[in-house]
């Protein structure tokens, strides 16, 4: 056991925080005012590092690996959540164009992604919903040289800031008769397809999301990622090793956010005469707090670390989701608490932070989902 | 290749001064548990170098006087670029004051070769006392200027250094080496990446004790240094809350009276 | 070590920047003037430039027994080298067992390299200075922005140095005194080395809120447009910033981009004036870190009256009037 980080994890959080407070701080006023995406962001957060931390160097990145990325991840999410989710969907797409994707593909691809030149997009959810993969109604045929797509997909994040988008649809069905899937890579100016509404969330605000649409969109041939019938696999792989771990990570920066916050106020807040840090009551609450923090923390911490290992980690990354995010929420609304009055005004950010926690709770999957998960695992191993 | 040498020194976190104390029994001031971070201004230092590392290709070497435990702290000077860290650690070189400070990092500038260009922090923002630049410059025979917001060149061998003298701008120009205290002013250094913080694990940072690098004992740490600090206290940060009511006339004079004496008129 | 009973004598070096002595070395001459006065020995000045007699001998007024004047053409503009070596020569030669110098710019640059040519100690940025038991200086220096105080001494090297933050002593009022001026031979001096290029004197420009010494902060108090004026001429006589409060700036009497607080800006000059603000939490968290609070409000339970260091409590729009044109007249003076 070694619960230290080491020293290249301790000055990456350093750097990120660094940068986090001086190039992302300025713009979350902005965001949340317009819920638009602020482009500029993304080459500074390759420059940094932060894009290509899942990518090998021979393909643009740093390959820094999973436990740098919850760090990374969790630093920018402590001070813009709604970038985090940006960043973390982004790793959605580097990571299984890395794994399954071609030479050629990884070539082309990679460099411009771990740059920041671009973000990804990983798409499965569709309006019919994303945790029943199949029922994907999105369906792809082959004819000559190209894939012929069809359908929609929604909630994508990065939908309309992204030149890059994994999108997973059916492609007949497997020696079984059960719906096959396959993963496709597509670039918006593909013949046949479009963007479609862009959300406006409850918090992210700032971060795209929206639909992606295809009719008889023309995707080449060699866009085909992995092989045909591998869809399924690419998708849930990515959603358990990358998606939950980054929400967990957001969910960890939330929880941080919220408890710096609520100490500041509480230690400068003065009622009678007396800071309010000084009653118990507050205290308890920072307590429960920073319970919450550090358990989301160390659980995220361990699967991400299990991930650079090589090891399965898919049950410890779903936990940490669920812990995290559920955790994220409980530390905003604690804050707020704590904030009285002051939590209701746009100008203290805890009440972002309330709304980026409920929104992250349902991203990569609800509580409910992860606990039917959960769930299984316990009934099986104990 | 040219050189430059750039004076780095660790200081505790200022983010988290308030969190300093001191032991009521002996005096000492307690820093334990506060974070240690590059002085703000060294960074400004090593921005300048490394543009030229950047444009003529020069080297760059940090040097710096702390205990060993800075070193990690000094690895980021190297994740931001620069390419060896020169180290002077050692009990003996404990309480120094700014002159033997100056002694000892002017034996490690020495000790990382010519040094075509020395840059420094104008000042360490804990001790903030604005003499290491020019006592260094002293102990290695260059000319100096302190208080630096803009240093320019056009090829790398002449430079323009501006100064600031508050009420005036000074333009200094010079080819050949000097030693420079910048300000934030001078430029915006830039952050560390993923790329840096990797590369600085393979990059070398060498350690030196007071016998390394032939320092004379009678002027290295608290035995070099003329002053010595005879008192530490905490000083009272309350609030004056000095309420004045009356005629505006005879408030306005109290109140001019009372700035001249906390020293702000 | 310097055989310290040697030494003798308190000296100030003044320094002037285009031929106009700075108001520091006055101020240090008042000082040195009451350390001498107890230790029944000389307070001198030094000044180095291009200036006569006549120019410097209204030191003597503040204090000095001798003004030393290292005077010629080629001293007009500081070069720390050659000033240095000047320093040097007199101090060898006349042995003051103290030697203080401002803390600006020019004070910080010159004196370090000066006492390390002497091999003597240097303390900086002192706000006190006093004699202790053994007849040495205690100089007392801010150290972690202020968090903490040392008191310096230096016990076996003469001179002590100390640079003396402008403003931290009292300004002497000038007497008719006796005193000299004692030209000092500085022989052949070289031009400036390395070369100074340009020199140009500052002009007085709108100052920028983050970084201002003297920050004017104004709030619904003021009531007026009209009235929003005399913030901005007070910050003229002080040489500080305008800043806002959000309903001030809501009234559209500021621009959004000065507002002080919680989503605005911190600040952290020396002086910071409040007129007409509440001190509700949204702005006090902003102005937490200025080095001395003024707050002025019709409300005596204002809560700006609880963080202050100074508070008047009467109607802003008739104190400042009356602040305006006694500074002026002071700081005319």
């Amino acid at each position: 056991m070694d619960f230290q980080l080491s020293e290249q994890h301790e000055m990456l959080r350093k750097a990120i925080r660094e940068f986090a407070e001086k190039e992302i701080a300025p713009l979350v006023e902005k965001m949340e005012e317009t819920g638009e995406f602020p482009l500029e962001i993304r080459q500074k957060m390759g420059a940094v590092g932060l894009c290509g931390l899942v990518t090998s160097p021979e393909y643009g990145g740093n390959g820094m690996g999973f436990l740098a990325r919850a760090i990374g991840i969790e630093e920018v999410s402590r001070v813009c959540a709604g970038l985090g989710i940006a960043l973390q969907v982004h790793h959605m797409c580097c990571w299984p164009l890395e794994t399954w994707g071609t030479e050629e593909q990884k070539k082309k691809y990679l460099p411009r992604l771990a740059s920041g030149e671009t973000f990804g997009v990983c798409s499965i959810t569709e309006p019919s919903g994303g945790s029943d993969p199949m029922g994907m109604q999105t369906e792809a045929r082959l004819e000559g040289d190209y894939w012929i797509v069809n359908g929609r997909k929604c909630f994508a994040t990065n939908s309309h800031v992204s030149d890059i988008m994994i999108i997973v649809a059916k492609t007949g069905t497997d020696p079984k008769g059960r719906p096959a899937f396959s993963a496709f890579i597509v670039e918006p100016d593909f013949e046949g397809f479009s963007l479609g509404r862009e959300e406006k969330k409850m918090g992210f605000k700032g971060a795209s999301s929206g639909e992606l649409v295809f009719n008889d969109c023309k995707v080449p041939k060699e866009n085909l990622l992995g092989k045909e019938g591998e869809g399924l696999k690419i998708a849930l792989a990515t959603v358990n090793r990358v998606g939950r771990p980054g929400m967990a990570s957001i969910g960890v920066g939330i929880c941080y956010a919220s408890l710096e916050e609520a100490s500041k106020f509480a230690k400068e807040r003065v009622l009678g005469g007396k800071p309010i840090a000084n009653l118990q009551a507050i205290q308890f609450m920072l307590a429960d707090m920073f319970a919450l923090a550090e358990a989301a923390r160390i659980l995220n911490y361990r699967a991400n670390w299990m991930m650079d290992q090589g090891m399965n980690c898919d049950t410890e990354m779903t936990l940490a989701k669920y812990v995290a995010t559920e955790n994220a929420f409980q530390c905003a609304r604690l804050a707020c608490e704590i904030h009285g009055g002051y939590s209701c005004i746009s100008e203290y950010a805890v009440q972002r932070f309330l709304r980026d926690a409920w929104v992250a709770i349902p991203s990569g999957g609800t509580s409910q989902i992860a606990k039917i998960v959960l769930g299984r695992h316990v009934t099986k191993n104990f | 290749m040219p050189q430059a040498v750039v004076c780095v020194k660790p200081i505790p976190d200022p983010k988290e001064w308030d969190r300093l104390s001191l032991d009521p029994e002996t005096g000492v001031l307690k820093r334990a548990g506060i974070s240690t971070v590059i002085n703000p201004l060294d960074k400004n230092a090593l921005e300048a170098a490394l543009q030229l590392k950047d444009r003529f290709g020069w080297t760059v070497t940090v040097v710096s006087m702390a205990p060993p435990d800075t070193q990690k702290t000094l690895r980021e000077a190297l994740a931001m670029g620069a390419d060896k860290v020169l180290m002077a650690s050692d009990r003996a070189l404990g309480g120094a004051a700014t002159l033997a400070t100056a002694y000892t990092l002017a034996a490690l500038v020495r000790k990382a070769g010519d040094a075509d260009m020395v840059f420094c922090g104008n000042m360490s923002l804990d001790g903030s006392t604005n003499q290491v630049v020019p006592q260094l410059a002293e102990f290695l025979g260059l000319p100096h200027a302190s208080h630096v917001v803009g240093v320019e060149t056009e090829d790398g061998s002449t430079f323009r250094v501006t100064v600031d003298l508050k009420d005036a701008l000074l333009t200094l120009q010079h080819s050949g080496p000097m030693v420079l205290g910048l300000t934030k002013e001078a430029n915006d250094p830039r952050l560390v990446s993923v790329m840096g913080i990797i590369s600085a694990q393979s990059k070398p940072l060498e350690v030196f004790s007071a016998q390394d690098l032939d320092l004379d004992p009678e002027k290295i740490g608290q035995k070099g240094s003329p002053t010595i600090v005879s008192g530490l206290f905490m000083p009272e940060i309350k609030r004056r809350r000095e309420i004045l009511s009356g005629e505006p006339e005879e408030v306005v004079d109290r109140l001019i009276d009372g700035l001249r004496e906390m020293g702000v008129l | 070590m310097a055989n310290v009973s040697d030494y003798s004598g308190f000296w100030v070096f003044a320094e002037q920047i285009n031929g106009k002595i700075a108001d520091v070395g006055r101020e240090l001459l008042g000082k040195a003037r009451e350390l001498a006065d107890s230790k029944g020995v000389e307070a001198a000045a030094v000044v180095v430039g291009d200036l006569t007699e006549d120019e410097v001998k209204e030191l003597i007024s503040y204090g000095a027994d001798k003004v030393y004047l290292l005077s010629h053409p080629n001293l007009k503009l500081y070069s720390s080298l050659t000033y240095t070596r000047l320093l040097e020569d007199l101090v060898n030669k006349e042995k003051p067992e103290a030697f203080l110098f401002g803390a600006g710019p020019l004070g910080a640059d010159l004196a370090p390299r000066v006492a390390a040519r002497l091999n003597t100690g240097l303390s900086a940025h002192c706000v006190d200075l006093k004699l202790n038991e053994e007849g040495g200086l205690d100089q007392v220096v801010p150290g972690f922005g202020g968090s903490l105080m040392a008191t310096i001494v230096c016990p076996n090297h003469r001179p002590q140095m100390a640079t003396v933050m402008p403003g931290a002593m009292k300004m002497p009022e000038p007497k008719e005194r006796e005193g000299e001026v004692v030209r000092v031979d500085v022989g052949e001096v070289p031009s400036p080395s390395p070369e100074i290029v340009e020199f140009k004197p500052k002009e007085r420009s709108a100052v920028a809120l983050d970084g201002a010494d003297v920050v004017i902060a104004g709030g619904w108090g003021i009531g007026s447009e009209e009235n929003w004026k005399l913030l901005e001429e007070l910050a003229e006589v002080l040489g500080g910033a305008v800043g806002a409060t959000r309903p001030a700036i809501d009234e559209g009497w500021a621009p959004e981009d000065v507002m002080i607080g919680q989503s605005g800006k911190t600040v952290h000059p020396k002086l910071y004036i409040g007129a007409g603000i509440s001190g509700v939490m949204h702005h006090v968290v902003g102005i937490q870190d200025s080095e001395v609070i003024v707050a002025i409000n019709k409300d005596p339970k204002a809560q700006i009256f609880e963080v202050c260091d100074f508070g008047i409590v009467g109607d802003a729009t008739k104190v400042l009037p009356v602040l305006i044109s006694k500074l002026k007249e002071k700081l005319g003076e």
